[in-house]
């Protein structure tokens, strides 16, 4: 392993080497950096021109400039580290810095959740395979994938922020919305049923009970201050811990229910005491710590359930301690929904349309934690959809050549639950292809996407190097090729050490 | 209140060559006040004076003298008094010699340097009146030095960046008051004590470049209204007003002036719409026009911003048909290049090309006829009357065939040079064209993207086209802000245009220190030998748009102002409560 390591490093570093040369020369060849400045009529001209040559070397050849910029990089041995300056004279790794943060702050929270959601996806449509919803499905997956991201967007900006915001001011809903949502939803659950018997009770009942709960919802107006409370809480609290102990130890697993819903009892139970202790002086550390806190609780309550398979029942109480302290957490954030709604930062318009963050913003964690909430809910939703389509079709195809493996009709013969049979022996191999796609979908994240960067207005890392580009900014077109690079080589590594992990017969050797 | 603009602020002072661009310029409207600001008088751009400010005045003509006072009790944020020191390091930031590239050298980085000119031509200035004076003597008089002296940002005689803290920055260990490196900074300049230059130039050109809010506070110390309470890289930046402050021009009333960067101008109509900001301006498209349009309680302004595209006809290309030495040279040739030049630019459809290409973004939008003054500027209507343009006020492929006849000349083949990477030059070339074709011209396309045409335009690089089509961009009201595209041998002048009695009449011009209607006249005796001499037609002006939340009352727009167009007159604005 740690020859393979060694080996990969050095080839990678050759690699870089000759790469950033051929970037440099090519980007410096590619147009004249003083475009710009020929064709002003300032009056000083000759002289902009002779000093903006001296600061960027530009009499000397680019095959050889390439030199001047290589010894800026190794001055950063020596602490020095800036990668040069800019055409605007600032260093180019601060700008890097911001870049990157804005990139990850935009596509990290879109990636995760289009992973999460599109391996589900994936795993239910190949269950039910050429099924309504499989089709549905599908059919909806690739409609995102192929809109334009700006279109999308722009969508996105006019229904779900200027419509929605609308609606929030009223927060009535139209007995034609609440229907056709109503249907939906009928439709959704419907077409997971197999016989028509069982698809109209499904579509009867979901629409149904979706209609009450939003007509209860538009009643109370509870969008202009929706809460959760105690109750909320502890509802949805039971839900997850139903469904979590269904998917992970099956509900016959008497021990991890019980599990799962005492750890659910313990999180209501400390609704009222930690809102009035840790939660008036949250922090993010305090916020990650409690969390980290909440998974000791739920396997510990796990462990006392005891039994023959502790394993078991820690595991899922641990899932839904998580799943229950982020109600607890939802519940604390909407406490000042109706405050940051009517504040000087939202205006009675809470989701907004452009940048990270309300200019001037003042407030504690729970509050900017809403602000950040309606401010990438719409980048994160455009970017989601539009990269959910790829995870759920490798997902499926995944799962369904595992599906159809010999091993997976052995484990049904001899007599494993289903439930068993998918979680355990397929879901778990279906998953090395996908961590491979996803590995290196991380790494070229750090790349930015140019398109949503700027319909949403962050200045990541696309809009920094087309910027560069297009001002033959040598220097910052290199920063971010040094950046990305370096992502790629180390995310491809990442990938080639999780998959033999993951799978004991790829061996990382020669 | 916020505002939107397309591009980010990436530094607190944009007198420098590398940050010197209208987003930067904006920090400048809001934190630094002058001698004199472009205002809009009936409507038109027109240079004011502030004298809440200082005042200036002329002593003599021969030489041009001038003495300029700041007024008493005009400050700092800090509370320094602005003074001599500050209008002599901006000053001095502008000087070619301090401008050197050279190992050792001073080096400011300006962008205004003055390039042997104007400014660069003084006697030592003269401090008087406890440093609230300072009275400067051309050594050649400058027709231009009301805008040279006064107006805010780059260098010039209005205070830029506080001289105190210059001097304290570019010397760590100095200990003493305010006043005393006022002081050190004003000796230092008007006794040219290199070794201080070479520091405060340093600090002048970097100690400002920062693109997020700086750690130290010493570098938000404004002289204007406003000074800068937030600044997030990349996302926005906030002014907040000053207490006390008495400079003018006007009297802001808003307390704080958020400017948002957005550079897709849909994402501004719809944050507009969203009530994010309440004020945009970016490069219009139809779609974005017709969006903004479609709003309710916005106000909406289409305009011509500061750019013009223009055709030019090559007189120096090598066998070229606009050459006179095609045709032999001498008065015979130079009479039939005339009526050739004259036929290709009669048959230019500018009516149509405003009609197809400008209006959809600019409904007000109008052809362009003076080559030199503004549209919409006071000289604009008087000058446009009598320079001629008037011959090509239609276009007549009529009359077009007729001077080719006359000249003799048979289909000649025109090389046209555009810029093929931007939809509405390539549109504007096919109705040129079209257009040539049909008055008998055979045209031979020479597209190239705008990333090597310009550079190939150099007046050192022989021509290699007859005729092309791009934009000119002014950037003040001053007379000889074109001077270098017309005069024999300068650096815009990338036709090979030369004519010795216009030379003269720039000369003649730029050394003015006659009355503003004497050097209209000059100006359009200038302008009428480009329509005479067929050299070049002006198209049209770029079209701009802003728009603002109707809550924001007293917002215009000035084409010439400093930084964005609709920012400019935030002590005018009145914000009405939702």
């Amino acid at each position: 392993m740690l020859s393979f390591l060694a080996r990969r490093f050095a080839s990678s570093v050759v690699v870089m080497l000759v790469a950033s040369y051929a970037v440099y020369v090519l980007t410096a060849y590619s147009n004249d950096p003083l475009a710009q400045l020929r064709t002003s009529n300032l009056k000083g001209k000759a002289t902009l021109i002779a000093n903006f040559t001296a600061q960027q070397h530009l009499d000397v050849a680019p095959p050889l400039r390439f030199f001047i910029w290589f010894k800026g990089l190794l001055d950063g041995f020596t602490g020095h580290f800036t990668l040069g300056l800019n055409v605007g004279g600032q260093t180019v790794s601060s700008q890097l810095g911001s870049a990157m943060g804005a990139t990850l702050q935009l596509l990290f929270g879109a990636t995760v959740i289009a992973i999460l959601f599109g391996v589900g996806i994936g795993i239910i449509t190949a269950l039910r395979q050429y099924t309504a919803l499989d089709y549905g499905t599908t059919f909806v997956a690739f409609l995102f994938f192929s809109l334009p991201v700006v279109w999308l967007a722009v969508l996105l900006k006019q229904y779900l922020a200027i419509d929605f915001n609308n609606f929030l001011g009223s927060g009535t809903i139209k007995p034609v919305w609440l229907i056709g949502i109503a249907v939906a939803i009928g439709l959704i659950g419907a077409s997971m049923m197999e016989s028509y018997r069982r698809r109209a009770i499904a579509f009867v009942a979901l629409a149904a009970v979706t209609a009450g709960l939003l007509a209860i919802l538009s009643a109370t107006k509870w969008f202009t201050n929706p809460q959760l409370t105690i109750g909320g809480v502890a509802v949805l609290g039971l839900g997850a811990a139903v469904g979590i102990t269904a998917l992970s130890a099956g509900l016959e697993n008497k021990k991890a229910l019980y599990s799962s819903l005492t750890t659910v009892g313990v999180g209501v139970a400390l609704y009222y005491p930690l809102k009035y202790t840790a939660f008036e002086s949250m922090s993010l550390w305090l916020f990650l710590l409690l969390g980290l806190v909440a998974i000791g609780v739920g396997a510990l309550v796990g462990w006392l359930w005891g039994g023959p398979d502790r394993g078991v029942s820690m595991r899922t109480a641990g899932m839904v301690a998580v799943a229950t302290s982020a109600f607890v957490a939802v519940d604390r954030f909407l406490e000042g929904w109706q405050t940051y709604a009517n504040s000087s930062y939202a205006n009675g318009r809470p989701i907004a349309t452009i940048g990270s963050v309300s200019p001037d913003f003042q407030g504690d964690f729970w509050f900017s934690g809403l602000d950040h909430f309606t401010h990438l809910l719409l980048p994160t939703v455009a970017l989601m959809l539009a990269s959910l389509a790829s995870y759920s079709r490798y997902a499926r195809a995944s799962m369904l050549e595992v599906m159809n493996q010999d091993y997976i009709r052995t484990a049904r013969s001899k007599g494993l639950t289903e439930r068993a049979v998918v979680m355990r022996h397929a879901f778990r191999n279906a998953l090395i292809p996908v961590v491979t796609i996803v590995t290196l979908d991380f790494g070229a994240l750090i790349g930015g996407t140019l398109v949503t960067e700027n319909v949403f207005s962050f200045q990541g890392m696309g809009n920094l190097f087309e910027t560069a580009l297009s001002q033959t900014d040598v220097n910052s077109v290199m920063g971010f090729f040094i950046v990305t690079g370096i992502a790629a080589i180390t995310f491809n590594l990442v990938a080639d050490v999780i998959y033999s992990a993951l799978d004991p017969r790829i061996r990382v050797t020669s | 209140m916020t505002a939107a603009y397309n591009s980010a602020v990436t530094a607190l002072w944009d007198g420098t060559a590398n940050q010197y661009s209208t987003y930067n310029a904006n920090v400048q409207n809001f934190n630094q006040s002058s001698f004199n600001y472009y205002s809009l008088v009936n409507g038109q751009p027109t240079l004011v004076p502030n004298k809440k400010f200082g005042t200036y005045t002329v002593l003599s003509k021969s030489p041009l003298t001038i003495k300029m006072t700041i007024n008493k009790g005009v400050k700092w944020s800090d509370g320094t008094p602005v003074n001599a020191a500050d209008m002599l390091l901006n000053w001095a930031s502008g000087l070619t010699k301090y401008n050197s590239s050279a190992k050792g050298g001073v080096n400011f980085g300006a962008v205004g340097v003055y390039g042997g000119v104007g400014l660069d031509t003084l006697e030592t200035p003269v401090v008087s009146d406890g440093g609230q004076t300072v009275t400067i003597t051309f050594k050649k008089p400058f027709v231009d030095w009301e805008v040279a002296i006064g107006t805010a940002g780059a260098s010039g005689m209005a205070p830029g960046l506080p001289a105190h803290i210059v001097y304290e920055l570019a010397n760590p260990g100095f200990k003493g008051t305010a006043a005393q490196a006022d002081a050190a900074v004003q000796q230092a300049i008007l006794s040219g004590d290199k070794t201080v230059l070479a520091k405060l130039a340093n600090t002048w050109q970097n100690g400002w470049n920062t693109a997020s809010m700086p750690s130290d506070p010493r570098l938000l110390v404004s002289d204007g209204p406003y000074t800068v309470s937030a600044f997030v890289k990349n996302q926005y930046i906030t002014f907040s007003l000053r207490k006390g402050y008495i400079a003018g021009p006007g009297d802001p009333t808003v307390s704080k002036v958020t400017i948002r960067f957005i550079p897709d101008a849909t994402a501004q109509v719809q944050a507009l719409q969203n009530g994010e900001v309440q004020m945009i301006q970016g490069q219009p498209s139809t779609d974005t026009v017709a969006a903004v349009k479609k709003l309710s309680n916005v106000n909406v302004s289409q305009f011509g911003g500061l750019s013009f595209e223009h055709l030019d006809l090559s007189f120096d290309a090598p066998g070229g048909p606009f050459n006179p030495k095609t045709y032999g040279g001498g008065a015979a040739g130079a009479a039939k290049a005339l009526l050739v030049r004259q036929a290709f630019l009669l048959s230019v459809p500018r009516q149509q090309i405003i009609n197809d290409l400008i209006k959809p973004l600019n409904a007000n939008a109008v052809i362009d006829n003076s080559a030199l003054v503004i549209p919409g500027s006071p000289a604009y209507a008087q000058t446009a009357a009598n320079n001629g343009s008037s011959f090509y006020a239609h276009q007549d492929i009529a009359k077009a065939k007729q001077l080719l006849a006359q000249a003799g000349v048979k289909s000649p083949t025109v090389r046209f040079l555009y810029i093929s990477d931007n939809p509405r030059r390539v549109s504007e070339f096919q109705l040129i064209q079209a257009a040539a074709q049909q008055a008998g011209f055979k045209i031979t396309p020479i597209a190239k993207p705008a990333a090597t045409m310009f550079p190939s335009l150099s007046p050192s690089t022989p021509a290699y086209y007859d005729a092309t089509a791009f934009a000119w961009q002014f950037t003040s009201l001053a007379y000889t802000g074109n001077q270098a595209a017309w005069q024999t041998g300068l650096g815009e002048n990338f036709q090979g245009y030369s004519n010795p009695k216009m030379d003269a009449l720039w000369a003649q011009l730029a050394s003015s220190t006659g009355t503003k209607a004497q050097n209209d006249a000059l100006n359009t005796q200038i302008d009428k030998y480009t329509f005479d001499d067929a050299a070049s037609l002006p198209l049209y002006q770029f079209p701009e748009v802003a728009a603002w939340s109707n809550r924001i009352q007293g917002a215009a727009t000035n084409p010439i102002a400093v930084g964005s167009n609709v920012l400019w007159n935030y002590f005018d604005w009145n914000v009405k409560a939702k």
